[in-house]
């Protein structure tokens, strides 16, 4: 048997280490709790100690190398059973290695997964990116990802069509009616981005008191403001500007008002942040990533547009920059495309919020003047907040500033 | 097998002897008054300056060739130059009773050979046939360059013209007779009745059988000889042609006004080595070689010794030949004696031989000799010789110097070649006039025959019909050729059992009833010279089928279909054609010699179109393209499918004439799944896998035929590969090395982002083909592709395959060469 042994996840803002120096070298017996090599961080050198018990059958990662946290940097097991069988794997992480003079944060397992042109093909088009290849079962010969393994995959739960997903206005898409008959389960182990967001949540959960409060606030005037935007030349620059882009700009805004709320909980001390640094989550097909549109209070409207678009764009095209996943202050999540009408996001550590947006859906308001009830657009917002550092109530204050700033957009603009 | 001879026991049973008549040897008496009375003092004195001239060229090219330099002229050439310094006489004596309808054919020694012939169709053509010729060859290209400088007369013109084309030739430039891409070794100038060379010793042998075929068949006027060396009667295909060219049928079976045999002369040209091995006291045992024409009939094809170190001898000899051959008494052998005195080539350093062997023939150099005798009768002086001959290197550096050069001769670009691989033209008939036949075309018996069968192979409901009942394949076949043989008065069919039999297969059944003897006639058992005439045959115009009754039999006309029937298109850049349709077929049953698959070995050699059909349809639509066309096909039919009906095109065989355009592959069933894609009679396997993978398995499978190995258009595969995602190809070809795994592997890369799954070959084992019981252990069958499939393809849920096809088989049985 032979594992894999990762670089740690050493403190919940570090994305990735430099391996500063091996303590051990490649046939060396380690013990769990030996140390196996120095790293550094962007704060400080570190013992990386070993969780397992085995012959270093190899060291995968060099000194000097810059390595993103939760990837193999070893690989640790029996060497007597280390059969044909494992060889694949080794041939895997040596393919990391290649491919990190690329985009080391990003390349979390490229793998030489085997796949035939034409699945990979059809990958590709669909924005499946190589490093995701190994969670598809191929169903070839010798476990080759063949097309239809894609096209399955197409249609599962893991992957969501991005062109059904653009509108944030229309009901929720309808799931693909399958003319497939029952298929096998799939069991896929989880790995590179889904590793480091199953660790990264589990530990937000596990780590911090949250809660989730929700409000609606008024939608007339961005409708409207979007509208106005749409109607421009489509060569306007502006005409690219989506709700999501106004909700980014409006929350930037008035998180500088909320210190509190723009402010990291780090080993147990709570440090308020200066500028806004905005994360907003992205849907890719290898996963959830969130880039962050660096100081964000201090961007006009357009500016945060095409920020976010090019963040998403990178994302998507997997060209983006380890360094643009850095230094988030708070996070935005915007699941309103799907018509949801409440959620209970999860705060991205070491931040102590994240804004839900959900779907703008017609709500009742009673008319005092007339004591009449009318419809207007309502965007639901639902906040989750670290109950440690903010309670409910300067929490639900943000919450209505919020909800006031969007209601008047168009002074906001103003400022 | 004709039942007009009969083979009597107590004929062939009776005691005897065989008596020889005799051969004569060298009894050319000079006579110097009777000589000048029947040339004149010219004619005599031509003789010698033709023979000077070749010695002259010779001797350029050899310093060329050794020193790098004629004359102050620097030159490198890179390619051969196999001299004949010392066989001018033999050269200038046979050509000098020749015209230019006389045919000689050569080998790679025979420029001298070219320069002969082409002066003495110049001294016999009047200067405006001349100047036609000239101006019509290559448009005008040649003459161009030779006219600039001002010549006193047309035929020095000429003269010039010859010695520049020629040279040009040999230095691979676009002015030479063959635009440079026949060179030293094959150039020839046709209008001047010099016909292609060849470098493959004897190759010129049954090549000649055929244009004398043609002549005689096509009553066209003159000879044609083959001169070949003395080593070639080493060769089976010279002997192939020797008989060939005497067999009894021209007499006894002919009709007796086509004129009896083919006028063909076997020329000898005896120096006595075949590069450096003896023929006579070393590698033959004949001794002398005119003493071979004992063994082949009755009259020793006129065999006869004839001394080549005297022109005048030689003259003679070829004029008394020449009458048997035209009387249709052929075929004639000479062993026409002569000596290089220059080595095999100019890498030779005659290790093989004595100075004073070579310094004996130097003593009786036939220009020395022969300007002697000219003096002594008071024809020539020493004075008036040097004249001539400085007038000779005159003309000459001339032409070297033009075709050194590279403004004035060019070479042709790479992709010339490309262009003259094949001529590509249709031709309804390649003479106007009535073709031959013995019945009007709707007497056939045969003809009458089909007429009330189905053409299709099945019913309206579907069902398969009884062979006897439907247009088979075999018969769709008859209707492509003898449509052919009554449009083309040119168009021959021969090969072994041809006639009566009807072919071994029974496609020419019913051809004996339209066709006379010789139209359709049956061979000796020569494959070479089969093929090898028919290029011959091709080349000087007419139309011709050939047949080898195996396709294993190829191996027997390997030198005619690789490098003759093949080349000679391009080798002449485009100034040949090669109508030759070469039908093979393809066995089964009958073992390992008789049921091989050899399409991937001719589709290695560039300048042979090929096809396979697979049903009745195709077969007459593929014959019919390949009966139209001008280039060299070689055209495989599978045993299997003799007796098959079409099953796959739904109105049948048509009646009428149609073509399937070429190197058009065709979709036999479309599906989405994956791409099986055939060549020949794998059709039906491939139709069997694709019923049980549709069956059990949802799985539909698009069968594509190719059909055309050479040309073959892509577009069709690879769209369908695009679609499906998926190829397995499959043919009776043992797997290594088969054309399939070309096509694989350009599908692979025209399709590469589109495949799901590697191309896959299913070929036959690389083994013998084993007992007809055994042969589904060799050849592909269903089981094969549906586990090919199954292994390398897309894993078929819960099946279990028979064979193996895993990839790992491929390793093993690659280390093991099986």
């Amino acid at each position: 048997m032979v594992n894999e042994f990762l670089m740690p996840q050493l403190g919940q803002s570090v994305e990735s280490c430099i391996i500063v120096e091996w303590r051990k070298k490649e046939g060396d017996r380690v013990k769990e709790g030996d140390v196996l090599c120095e790293v550094e961080t962007d704060k400080a050198t570190l013992e990386v100690e070993s969780t397992l018990t085995g012959t270093l059958i190899e060291i995968l990662r060099q000194e000097g190398d810059d390595v993103p946290v939760l990837t193999p940097i070893a690989l640790i097991g029996d060497e007597k059973k280390n059969t044909p069988g494992v060889k694949p794997e080794k041939h895997r992480t040596e393919e990391i290695k290649e491919g990190e003079a690329k985009d080391t944060a990003l390349d979390f397992s490229v793998s030489k997964v085997k796949i035939s042109p034409r699945a990979k093909k059809l990958a590709e088009k669909n924005g499946i990116k190589a490093e995701y290849y190994k969670n598809i079962k191929g169903t070839g010969p010798g476990g080759r990802i063949v097309e239809q393994d894609i096209k399955d995959f197409l249609k599962s739960d893991s992957y969501r069509d991005v062109k059904e997903t653009r509108s944030q206005e229309t009901a929720p898409a309808k799931r693909p009616v399958f003319e497939q008959q029952s298929k096998p389960e799939k069991s896929t182990a989880l790995s590179g981005i889904r590793k480091i967001i199953a660790k990264k949540m589990l530990e937000s959960i596990t780590g911090s008191a949250q809660y989730t409060i929700t409000a609606s606030a008024d939608a007339q005037k961005i409708l409207e403001y979007r509208k106005r935007l749409k109607n421009l030349s489509p060569e306007s620059p502006l005409a690219s500007i989506t709700i999501n882009d106004m909700v980014l700009f409006t929350t930037a805004r008035v998180l500088t008002n909320f210190k509190n709320i723009n402010s990291l909980i780090v080993n147990g001390k709570i440090i308020e942040k200066t500028s806004v640094n905005l994360g907003f989550a992205v849907d890719t097909p290898r996963g959830l990533l969130v880039p962050v549109i660096k100081n964000a209070d201090k961007l006009s409207l357009m500016q945060i547009s095409s920020e976010a678009k090019r963040l998403k764009d990178a994302c998507t095209a997997s060209t983006v920059q380890p360094d643009e996943f850095l230094d988030g202050t708070f996070t935005v999540t915007n699941l309103g495309y799907y018509g949801i009408e409440s959620f209970t996001p999860i705060i991205n550590p070491p931040q102590v919020g994240v804004l839900g947006v959900c779907s703008i859906q017609p709500k009742p308001v009673f008319d005092k003047n007339d004591e009449s009830v009318r419809f207007i657009h309502a965007l639901k917002l639902s906040l989750t907040l670290d109950h440690r550092v903010i309670d409910g109530a300067p929490g639900a204050r943000f919450l209505k500033a919020l909800c006031e700033a969007f209601k008047e957009f168009d002074l906001l603009l103003a400022g | 097998m004709p039942k007009s001879i009969l083979i009597n026991p107590n004929e062939v049973r009776k005691a005897g002897t065989i008596k020889i008549k005799d051969i004569p040897l060298n009894q050319y008496k000079p006579d110097f008054n009777r000589e000048l009375q029947k040339y004149g003092k010219d004619k005599l004195l031509r003789i010698f300056e033709t023979m000077l001239t070749i010695r002259e060229f010779e001797t350029m090219l050899n310093s060329i060739k050794t020193m790098g330099e004629y004359r102050g002229i620097k030159y490198k050439h890179l390619g051969p130059a196999h001299l004949s310094i010392g066989q001018e006489a033999a050269s200038v004596g046979q050509s000098l009773n020749l015209t230019k309808d006389d045919f000689i054919f050569g080998s790679h020694r025979s420029h001298g050979e070219i320069l002969a012939k082409c002066f003495s169709a110049i001294d016999k053509l009047k200067d405006k046939e001349l100047e036609s010729i000239m101006k019509g060859y290559l448009d005008g290209a040649i003459l161009k360059i030779v006219e600039k400088e001002n010549k006193s007369s047309v035929k020095e013109l000429a003269e010039d013209f010859v010695l520049y084309g020629t040279l040009a030739e040999i230095f691979g430039r676009r002015t030479g007779f063959n635009r440079g891409l026949g060179g030293s070794m094959h150039a020839f100038f046709a209008p001047f009745g010099s016909m292609p060379n060849n470098a493959i010793v004897g190759g010129s042998a049954d090549i000649s059988v055929g244009a004398a075929l043609y002549k005689r068949i096509n009553r066209k006027r003159g000879i044609v000889i083959a001169n070949i060396g003395d080593a070639s009667m080493g060769c089976g295909p010279v002997w192939e042609a020797i008989t060939l060219a005497s067999m009894d049928q021209y007499h006894t079976l002919w009709d007796k006004q086509m004129g009896g045999a083919p006028p063909i002369m076997f020329n000898f040209f005896n120096n006595f080595y075949g590069m450096g091995g003896q023929t006579a006291g070393e590698t033959m045992g004949f001794k002398i070689l005119a003493r071979v024409g004992a063994g082949v009939n009755p009259d020793n094809m006129h065999s006869e010794r004839v001394d080549g170190y005297n022109p005048l001898a030689v003259a003679d000899a070829v004029e008394r030949k020449k009458n048997i051959l035209l009387k249709g008494n052929g075929p004639v052998l000479m062993d026409t004696v002569t000596y290089r005195i220059s080595g095999h080539s100019p890498s030779d350093s005659s290790s093989y031989r004595t100075k004073e062997e070579i310094e004996l023939w130097k003593k009786n150099d036939s220009i020395e000799h022969y300007s002697a005798y000219l003096i002594e009768n008071g024809l020539l002086t020493k004075t008036k010789r040097q004249d001539m001959h400085d007038r000779i290197i005159e003309k000459i550096t001339s032409a070297v110097k033009k075709a050194v050069s590279l403004e004035i001769s060019p070479r042709v670009n790479g992709e010339f070649i490309a262009d003259v691989m094949f001529s590509s033209q249709k031709i309804d008939k390649l003479e106007d006039r009535e073709p031959e036949v013995l019945l009007p075309l709707n007497e056939n018996p045969r003809v009458k025959s089909i007429s009330k069968k189905s053409r299709s192979g099945v019913d309206s409901e579907g069902n398969l019909l009884p062979k006897l009942k439907v247009v088979t394949f075999r018969e769709a076949l008859f209707e492509a050729i003898i449509h052919r043989f009554y449009l083309d008065p040119t168009m021959v069919a021969y090969g072994e059992e041809n006639r009566d039999w009807g072919g071994a297969f029974a496609v020419y059944r019913g051809l004996t009833e339209s066709l006379p003897y010789h139209r359709l006639f049956n061979t000796s058992i020569s494959e070479g010279a089969i093929a090898g005439s028919a290029v011959g045959y091709a080349l000087s115009g007419g139309r011709v089928v050939a047949e080898l009754m195996y396709c294993d039999f190829m191996g027997r006309a390997g030198d005619e279909i690789f490098n003759q029937m093949s080349k000679w298109q391009s080798m002449s850049a485009g100034i040949l054609k090669m109508p030759l349709v070469l039908r093979v077929s393809v066995g089964n049953k009958y073992g390992a010699q008789h049921s091989q698959d050899w399409t991937s070995i001719v589709a290695h050699i560039p300048g042979l179109k090929v096809m396979f059909p697979a049903t009745p349809y195709d077969a007459k639509g593929m014959l019919n393209l390949a009966l139209h066309g001008t280039d060299p096909v070689v055209f495989f039919e599978s045993q299997r499918l003799y007796d098959m009906g079409e099953l796959f095109n739904p109105g049948g065989v048509p009646e009428g004439y149609y073509e399937i355009p070429e190197g058009k592959p065709v979709i036999r069933r479309e599906g989405k799944d994956v791409t099986i894609l055939t060549i020949g009679a794998t059709l039906y396997k491939a139709a069997e896998a694709a019923d049980y993978l549709k069956e059990h398995f949802n799985i539909s499978a698009e069968i594509i035929d190719a059909r055309f190995i050479n040309p073959l258009d892509y577009e069709p595969i690879v769209e369908s590969v695009k679609k499906t995602g998926r190829i397995v190809l499959t043919s009776d070809a043992c797997e290594r090395g088969s054309f399939l795994h070309t096509v694989a592997s350009n599908v692979s890369q025209l399709a590469f982002d589109y495949l799901d799954a590697p191309a896959a070959v299913v070929g036959a084992r690389n083994w013998i083909t084993p007992a007809a019981e055994m042969e589904d252990d060799f050849f592909p069958q269903k089981e094969w592709i549906i586990d090919t499939i199954h292994e390398r393809i897309t894993p078929l849920p819960g099946y279990k395959p028979s064979t193996m096809q895993k990839t790992e088989n491929i390793l093993y049985r690659n280390r093991k060469g099986v």
